[in-house]
C-alpha cells in the first residue's frame, strides 16, 4: 500500500475511541505495516454500565469492529438516513416496468435516473402490522408495532423505533459520534402524524424544525458562550441526578417508570455533552440557511437547508443516523403545492381547506387519486420529492470521505418511504426503495419483487447492515428476519 | 383491539364511503373473503378493549363502592403552561421560556393529559437553559439578591442567612419543605457558586439553578404521608395544596395555601372547598382570577377542540373560500374564538348549569358575531351578553366557532360536525375512519342539497355501521354554512335539517340542531360526558372504573339544585380520592 498523508478529516476521524480510531488511521496512510491490533483494555465490559443492555454493547463494540475494517479499504463507517414522504404515491406513476436489473424507472422515478444503479426499488412490501390509515401507519412504519393509546387522537408509537434502536448502538460504541441520531422536520406536529421517531413507547423524539437551529446545534459560532453552557448544562444535570437519586427511594414504581424518560435524557444529554467536549476538526464553513418563518409556506427552502445541514453533519461525523419528516402525514394540514402550480392561484405556499373533491390539498388529492387531475398532480408532487431525494443523494456523493476517494454515499443508504401506499389509504405495496449500498451491504441497480414481505423484514435488513444483533424488528409475528435477496 | 384490526384491514376491499356505491379497488383483493371476516369479526366487536370504537359509550357506568382502591395518580410534569405561571410566581420573572419549549400538544388532546408530558433530551436541554436564565436574571444586582433572598447577607451572620433562604427557597420551588438532605445538597450548591463567583450572587445563582432544573420542581411528585390504608395512600398537607392549585390556577400554590398546608387545615372537605373557591377567584372574590380563567379557558378550547381556529387566526388565507365567505379573516376567526371561551368563562366563574353548556339561551357576541348571526343592536369590538333567538341558536353547539371549525373550506360537513357532537358532548366517539375508504366527499353541486351528498353513507350497509350514528346528527347542522351563518334555503330548496340521536338511550328525533340541543341538555348523558372531561382535565388521564366514587360526586353536584360547575369543582376536591393515590403508585 502506498504511504499517505493524514488529512484533517483522518483527525476528526480519531475522536471516538482510540483503539478503534488505530486500524482506521493505520488504513488512512499511517505508516505502519501491519494492521494494528485492536487495544485489549477496551473490552465491552469497559463500556459505561449506564449506557444499553450487555448485548447491544457487545453488537456496538462489534459493529465498530466491523466498521473499522471497513475504513481500512476506504470505506467510511456505515450510515443509514430514513427520509419519509407523506400521503403515498399514485402506483402506476411510481413503480418501474421491466425486470430485477432491466427495469426502467417510472415517471416519478425519472428524477433519480442519474442514480439509477444505486437504487434497489421494491414491490410487494406491506406493512402487515397496521393495513391502513395515516395515524395508525406513522405509528407502526418505524417501531413495527400498532399504535399505543386508547383514542384516535391519541395515536403515538409504541415501541422504539428502527432509527432509534440504531441510534442506541451508535452511542454505546467507543467511537461514538456525538449524537445517536438526527431527527429533523420541515414543519408540523411533534407527534402523530408529524413524527415517526420515538425512544421509547410514547416517547416523540422531537423534530428539529429549523436549518438553522440544526446548524447551532452542531457547530455552535459562538465557543465561549457553547462552553459556559456546557459546563452549566452538566453542572445542572450532575445535581438533577443527584435529586432523581434521592427521590427514587420515595417513589413506587409506576412512578419510578414515569420518571425513566426523564432519566433517559439525562443520560443522553451527558452524553452529548461529554462528546461536544471535543473540538471539531472539520470546518463547516458558514452555510447560508434560510432564516424564514418555519410555517409551511417555504417548504423548498427549508428541505434544501436540512439536507445540507444534515451533509455537514455526515462531513463531519458528528452522526450516522438521522430521519428526515418531509411533510406530515393525512389531512392534519391542508397544504398544497405552490410551487409546482398546484394550489390557490397567486399563492405559491397556500393552503386549500376544501375537504371535497375539488380540493388541491396534498391529503385531499391522495384521496381522489383516480381523477386525471390529480394524477397529473400528485405525479408532479411525487417527482418533487424525489427532485429532492436526487439533491441528496448528488451532494453525499460530491462529499469526500476518507482519503481513499470515497464519498459519504458509499458508506450511506438511504431508505426513502411513506407511510401509506395511495389513495386508499392502505399499507400494501408501500412505494419504497434503498438508495446506496450502506458500505456494501446491499447489492444495489435492482428492482425487487416480493410476494407480500413484511415492511419490517426490511427494517430487520437496515438494523442487521448496522449492526444491531436482533434477527428480527418489531412485532415478530410480523417480521420473518432480514428480507430476502437484498444482500451484496 | 385484533377484532378491531381485522374489521378494517377487510375493509381494504371497500371504498367510497361517499356519493357512490363501494366498488372494490384492490385488484388483488379478495371480496369475498374479505366479507366474510367482516362477519366473522363483527359479533366479538363488543365486549373487547375496542367496543368503544365500535360506537360503544365512553362513559364509567361503575358505582361508587366505598373503600375501593382509587385509580392511578400517574406522575404530572408540570405543563408549559404550567411551568411559565410557576416561574412567574417562584422568581417574579417577566421570561416566558415555555415559548423556546417544544410543542407538546397533540390534536385532540389536553396539554395535561399525562401523555403529553414526556421528556426529550431536547426539551430537557431547553430546561437547563432556562433555568439558567431564570437564574441570570434573578440575581442580576444587589437589590434582586436581597430580595430573592429575603435577608441581606451583609447584614448579619451570612450562613444563617444563606440557609434561611435555602430553607424558604427549596419550599416554593419543590412545593413542600425540603428534607435535610435536600437542604445540604442545596447549601453545597450555594457554597460551591460563590467559591467559583467569589460573591453571594453567585452562590444564590446556583441554587435557583440548580432548584429549578430539579425533578423536584419540574414534576408534582407525590410520595404520601408514608402510612398507607385500604390500598390507598393519603396525600402530604403540601401535594394537596399543590393539587389544589395545579387545578384551580394552574400554578404552584400562593402564599394562603402554603400557610393552610403548614397548618394541616387542608385535610377537611370544608376547607378544601373553600379553598378552590378562593383559587377561582380574584381577591374581590367576583371576579374570575386571571390564572384560573386562563387554566379554564385552555381547557375548554381542547375539549371542545378550537384548535384549528388558532391556525385560522394566524393565516386565515385559504381557510374559506373567498367567494362565498368574503366576510372570514382573522378578526372574525378571533371573535368565534372569543364568543366561545367567554360562554365557557360563563358556565364556570358565573353559575352555569349543565343544562346550558346545550341549552343556554344567552351568548356573548361583539360586532362581528352579532353581524354573522343576524343580531341587530349595537354591537361594538367588547363582548356582552346577548339572548339568542331561540328558533337559530342554543348553546355550545350553535356557535360559530365550532361550526366553522367543524366544516370545509367550502362547504359545511355534517360529518365533522356528528363526530364532534359523538365524542366530545356525548363522550360515545365513533370509530376511526377505516383503511381502503375514500372519506373525501364529492364536490358540492348546485343541483342538490348537502345532505344528498352523502347519500351513499346510509345506502351502503358497511358504511352505515358508523354513519348511521354520525349523520342523522350531523344533518341537524345543515342550516349552519361553513363559517356558522344560519341559512334556510341552500340551492333554492328549504334546507332539511332533521336527523337525531341516541341520547341516554333513547333515540331522539329532531328537526335540527337547536331541536337536539333542546332535547339532550338536561340529558344525564351530557352532564356525564361533561364530568368525564373535567375529570381527565384535573387528573391527566381518562378515568376508570376505580373513579367511580369521584364521578359519583360530580354528577351528584351537578344534579343538586345549584347545579353549577363551581359546585362540581368543589365536589371533585372534596372527594376523599382528591387526597389519596393508590397506594400501589
Amino acid at each position: 500500500m502506498a504511504p499517505r498523508t493524514l488529512s484533517r478529516r483522518d483527525i476528526l476521524r480519531g475522536l471516538g475511541g482510540a483503539a478503534i480510531a488505530l486500524p482506521w488511521l493505520d488504513a488512512m496512510g499511517c505508516k505502519v505495516d501491519a494492521p494494528a491490533p485492536y487495544d485489549a483494555t477496551v473490552t465491552p465490559d469497559a463500556i459505561p454500565a449506564e449506557g444499553p443492555d450487555a448485548t447491544l454493547a457487545d453488537a456496538a463494540y462489534d459493529a465498530a469492529q466491523a466498521d473499522a475494517a471497513r475504513m481500512r479499504d476506504g470505506v467510511g463507517p456505515r450510515r443509514l438516513l430514513v427520509v419519509t414522504v407523506p400521503n403515498g404515491t399514485i402506483p402506476s406513476q411510481w413503480f418501474p416496468t421491466g425486470g430485477e436489473t432491466d427495469f426502467a424507472l417510472s415517471p416519478i422515478l425519472q428524477p433519480l435516473a442519474a442514480h439509477r444503479n444505486d437504487l434497489i426499488i421494491f414491490k410487494g412490501i406491506d406493512n402487515t402490522v397496521t393495513p391502513h390509515g395515516h395515524f395508525e401507519a406513522m405509528c407502526s412504519m418505524l417501531t413495527g408495532f400498532p399504535q399505543f393509546g386508547d383514542r384516535e387522537q391519541e395515536f403515538l408509537g409504541a415501541s422504539i423505533s428502527l432509527d432509534q434502536r440504531i441510534a442506541q448502538m451508535q452511542i454505546a460504541r467507543p467511537d461514538a459520534p456525538r449524537f445517536g441520531s438526527l431527527v429533523l422536520g420541515t414543519n408540523g406536529a411533534q407527534s402523530g402524524v408529524g413524527v415517526v421517531s420515538y425512544r421509547s413507547a410514547g416517547n416523540v423524539v422531537p423534530k428539529i424544525q429549523r436549518a438553522s437551529q440544526l446548524f447551532e446545534q452542531l457547530f455552535p459560532v459562538d465557543a465561549r458562550a457553547a462552553a459556559r453552557r456546557r459546563a452549566t448544562q452538566q453542572s445542572l444535570l450532575d445535581s438533577a441526578r443527584d435529586d432523581y437519586n434521592r427521590l427514587r427511594m420515595a417513589l413506587g414504581a409506576a412512578d419510578q417508570a414515569a420518571l425513566e424518560g426523564y432519566l433517559d435524557a439525562i443520560r443522553e444529554l451527558e452524553r452529548q455533552l461529554a462528546a461536544s467536549a471535543t473540538a471539531l476538526t472539520c470546518d463547516p464553513g458558514v452555510p447560508a440557511f434560510g432564516t424564514g418563518q418555519n410555517d409551511g409556506r417555504h417548504l423548498p427552502e427549508i428541505t434544501r437547508d436540512h439536507i445540507d445541514a444534515l451533509v455537514l453533519a455526515l462531513r463531519c461525523d458528528l452522526t450516522r443516523v438521522a430521519t428526515f419528516v418531509t411533510r406530515s402525514e393525512g389531512a392534519t394540514s391542508s397544504y398544497t403545492f405552490g410551487w409546482l402550480g398546484i394550489g390557490p392561484s397567486g399563492d405559491p405556499y397556500g393552503i386549500d381547506s376544501t375537504d371535497d373533491a375539488t380540493s388541491t390539498s396534498h391529503h385531499s388529492m391522495s384521496h381522489n387519486d383516480a381523477t386525471p387531475r390529480n394524477v397529473d398532480y400528485l405525479t408532479r408532487v411525487g417527482r418533487y420529492f424525489t427532485t429532492q431525494l436526487a439533491y441528496l443523494i448528488q451532494k453525499l456523493k460530491d462529499t469526500p470521505d476518507g482519503p481513499g476517494g470515497r464519498s459519504l454515499f458509499d458508506s450511506t443508504t438511504i431508505l426513502y418511504c411513506s407511510p401509506i401506499a395511495r389513495g386508499a389509504h392502505d399499507t400494501r405495496d408501500l412505494p419504497w426503495l434503498l438508495a446506496g449500498s450502506c458500505g456494501g451491504a446491499f447489492r444495489t441497480g435492482r428492482y425487487l419483487t416480493y410476494e407480500h414481505a413484511s415492511h419490517l423484514d426490511l427494517l430487520a435488513s437496515l438494523q442487521q447492515a448496522m449492526g444491531v444483533p436482533d434477527e428480527r424488528f418489531g412485532a415478530l409475528d410480523h417480521c420473518n428476519g432480514p428480507l430476502a435477496r437484498l444482500r451484496a | 383491539m385484533r377484532a378491531w384490526l381485522r374489521t378494517l384491514s377487510a375493509a381494504l376491499a371497500l371504498a367510497g364511503c361517499v356519493g357512490e356505491p363501494p366498488a372494490p379497488t384492490a385488484p388483488d383483493a379478495a371480496p369475498d373473503a374479505a366479507l366474510d371476516e367482516i362477519a366473522d369479526a363483527a359479533p366479538d366487536a363488543p365486549g373487547d378493549a375496542a367496543s368503544a370504537r365500535d360506537g360503544g359509550s365512553l362513559l364509567v357506568r361503575a358505582t361508587c363502592a366505598a373503600g375501593a382502591a382509587p385509580g392511578p395518580s400517574p406522575l404530572r410534569r408540570l405543563t408549559h403552561a404550567e411551568y411559565d405561571r410557576t416561574v412567574r410566581d417562584l422568581l417574579g420573572t417577566a421570561q416566558r421560556p415555555a415559548s423556546a419549549f417544544d410543542p407538546q400538544l397533540r390534536e385532540g388532546t389536553l396539554d395535561t393529559d399525562v401523555s403529553n408530558l414526556t421528556v426529550s433530551p431536547s426539551l430537557l436541554a431547553r430546561y437547563l437553559d432556562a433555568a439558567d436564565a431564570l437564574a441570570v436574571e434573578a440575581t442580576a444586582n444587589a437589590a434582586a439578591v436581597t430580595r430573592l433572598m429575603g435577608c441581606d447577607p451583609a447584614m448579619g451572620v451570612e450562613a444563617a442567612c444563606v440557609d434561611q433562604f435555602v430553607a424558604a427557597f427549596a419550599t416554593r420551588a419543590y412545593r413542600r419543605p425540603p428534607s435535610a438532605d435536600e437542604r445540604v445538597a442545596l447549601r453545597a450548591r450555594f457554597d460551591a457558586g460563590r467559591a467559583a463567583g467569589g460573591n453571594v450572587a453567585s452562590g444564590a445563582r446556583a441554587v435557583v439553578r440548580a432548584a429549578v432544573s430539579s425533578p423536584l420542581f419540574l414534576y408534582r411528585i407525590e410520595v404520601g404521608d408514608g402510612r398507607p390504608a385500604g390500598g390507598r395512600a393519603r396525600l402530604t398537607p403540601w401535594e394537596v395544596a399543590t393539587r389544589l392549585s395545579y387545578l384551580a390556577r394552574g400554578t404552584m400554590p400562593d402564599a394562603a395555601l402554603f400557610d393552610a398546608a403548614s397548618r394541616n387545615l387542608l385535610a377537611t372537605p370544608a376547607e378544601r372547598a373553600a379553598q378552590v373557591r378562593r383559587l377561582l377567584r380574584a381577591a374581590d372574590m367576583t371576579a374570575p382570577h386571571p390564572d384560573a380563567r386562563d387554566v379554564v379557558r385552555r381547557f375548554h378550547a381542547q375539549w371542545w377542540g378550537l384548535g384549528p381556529l388558532d391556525a385560522m387566526i394566524e393565516r386565515p388565507d385559504g381557510q374559506r373560500d373567498a367567494a362565498r365567505y368574503p366576510e372570514f379573516n382573522a378578526d372574525l376567526a378571533r371573535s368565534m374564538r372569543e364568543e366561545t371561551l367567554r360562554f365557557g368563562d360563563a358556565l364556570v366563574f358565573e353559575a352555569g348549569r349543565v343544562s346550558d353548556l346545550l341549552g343556554a339561551s344567552y351568548s356573548f357576541l361583539d360586532a362581528r358575531t352579532a353581524r354573522l348571526y343576524g343580531i341587530a343592536g349595537a354591537f361594538d369590538g367588547t363582548f356582552r351578553r346577548v339572548t339568542l333567538p331561540a328558533a337559530q341558536r342554543a348553546g355550545l353547539l350553535t356557535h360559530a366557532s365550532l361550526l366553522t371549525v367543524n366544516a370545509g373550506g367550502a362547504v359545511a360537513s355534517p360529518i365533522k360536525r356528528g363526530v364532534f357532537v359523538l365524542d366530545r358532548v356525548l363522550c360515545a366517539p365513533p370509530q376511526p375512519v377505516p383503511g381502503g375508504v375514500n372519506n373525501v366527499p364529492p364536490a358540492p353541486d348546485t343541483t342538490r342539497s348537502n345532505r344528498a351528498r352523502f347519500a351513499a353513507h346510509t345506502q351502503d350497509s358497511y358504511c352505515a355501521s358508523c354513519h348511521a350514528r354520525i349523520d342523522p346528527l350531523g344533518f341537524t347542522f345543515e342550516h349552519y354554512d361553513a363559517i356558522g351563518r344560519w341559512q334556510s334555503v341552500e340551492n333554492g330548496a328549504p334546507i332539511d335539517a332533521r336527523g337525531g340521536a341516541e341520547v341516554d338511550g333513547v333515540a331522539l328525533a329532531v328537526d335540527d340542531a337547536v331541536g337536539f340541543a333542546a332535547r339532550a341538555a338536561a340529558s344525564n348523558q351530557v352532564r356525564d360526558c361533561a364530568v368525564q372531561w373535567w375529570f381527565r382535565h384535573a387528573s391527566g388521564r381518562a378515568p376508570t372504573e376505580a373513579d367511580a366514587c369521584a364521578l359519583a360526586a360530580m354528577r351528584g353536584a351537578l344534579t343538586a339544585t345549584d347545579r353549577h360547575f363551581e359546585a362540581m369543582l368543589v365536589a371533585l376536591v372534596s372527594a376523599d380520592d382528591f387526597v389519596t393515590r393508590a397506594a400501589a403508585n
